[in-house]
Parts: structure tokens; sequence; C-alpha cells
């Protein structure tokens, strides 16, 4: 991947910590990797508002049938997965 | 200068991932509602959504027509199916006794993610779930829904 240096402002609490869990060297990937990340969430909720928007909303059925199979991690106790 | 920790970049076990496969990415693309149920739930998770270079051959055409499917797979993790994948593809295939080498790489996918991020919880969508299932094996944190 063809990478580009470019000049950001990072809070230095924000540096700091970074280098302590990944070292110095290993903060470019850390910093790709966390952006990556956020323009995949960034990309997921637009196009969650574009199907909104062109088909409508998730029948709430649909969406309580999902929670019951992907329960949050700490409803894991009460209703495992199959 | 504080020496690194450890490597790893996610904590252990706190990432869940959910895997489309073709059918996934169309159906998400056309505004499936029972898809976008569980893309919604991704979001609320903040969950990781992937998907594989294999099944990117599947839903794009090179023409103007996939801008509704590279809407989806912008918010996915695109997978590379490299020499590592391919082998634990072929792997799966021979513990399987099965020739779907598509699902093949999806299922490898989908057990690759689980042991990058440590996760605990992998739901891969299908329109295949038997031919995945019995890919996968008894992985146990991989479930496998029909869509």
């Amino acid at each position: 991947m063809a990478v580009q240096k470019v000049s950001v402002s990072l809070e230095h609490e924000l540096v700091e910590a970074t280098r302590e869990r990944v070292g110095g060297r290993g903060l470019s990937a850390y910093v790709n990797e966390a952006v990556r990340r956020q323009l995949r969430r960034d990309a997921l909720v637009e196009l969650l508002a574009d199907l909104h928007d062109e088909h409508g909303p998730v029948p709430d059925n649909y969406r309580e049938e999902v929670r019951r199979l992907w329960p949050a991690p700490g409803e894991l106790a009460k209703s495992r997965p199959a | 200068m504080a020496r690194p920790r450890r490597t790893r970049q996610v904590p252990p076990g706190v990432t869940d991932i959910l895997v489309l496969d073709a059918d996934g990415v169309t159906k998400a693309a056309a505004g499936d509602k029972r898809v976008a149920a569980w893309l919604e739930r991704a979001r609320e998770l903040d969950a990781d959504v992937i998907v594989s270079a294999v099944t990117i051959a599947e839903v794009v055409r090179g023409v103007p027509g996939d801008a509704k499917v590279n809407r989806v797979v912008k918010a996915a993790d695109v997978v590379p199916a490299d020499e590592a994948m391919g082998r634990s593809a072929g792997a799966l295939l021979g513990q399987a006794r099965s020739r779907a080498t598509i699902d093949a790489f999806v299922a490898a996918t989908a057990s690759a993610a689980v042991k990058r991020l440590s996760a605990s919880r992998c739901i891969v969508l299908s329109s295949d779930p038997g031919d995945l299932r019995a890919l996968l094996g008894d992985e146990p944190a991989v479930q496998v829904i029909p869509v």
C-alpha cells in the first residue's frame, strides 16, 4: 500500500498512550488501523441512513429477532445463541 | 522509551464479527430488511463487518451499476484472498470433502478473523448455511445464519 507522510497534530496524552501500547515504531500502523476502522464505521452509518431513506425502517420484529440471536455481551449469560 | 507491552491492538473477546457472503452483500445493497437488521446490530455492537475478496468478484461487474454494492463494501473490511487464505480454504475443503471453493474462502476468512481479532462471536450471513456450516466444522465461535 502506498503511503504518504502527512502532518497531523495529536494530543500529547494520546501519543504517549499509543507508544506505551505499541512502541514507537508501531505508531503509524496503529493510527492507520484506527482511521481505517473509523472510515468503515462512518460508511456503515451512511449505508444504514441511505437504506432507511430508500426502503424505510427495519421492522421491529426483525430487529428483535436479531437482538435475540446476537445479544450484547452483557446479556450473553441470560440468552445464549443456539 | 517504554517497551511495547504487547502487539495485539484489540483486547481479547470484545470484538464481534459479521461476515457477509455474496448474497449478504447483494441483499444489503438491495435494501433487504433482514440483512439491514443485522447491519444495524453490527453498528450497535460496534462489530467489524467483514467480506472476503473472493466475494467481491461475485458481487461487482465493473459497471456503474456496482454503486449500490460498493456502498456496502465500503462499510466492510475486505480480507485479501492470498496464499495463506487459499491454503486455509483448501484445508477446509479437504476436511469437509467439499468442492465449494467460494464458500471455503468465506469460511476461512471468518475463521481467520476470529483468530486475528480474538473475537468471541462471529456471525456469517449466507444463502448457503448448510455448506458453510460443514466447512466450518466445529468452529464454536462462528454462527451461520440463513438470509
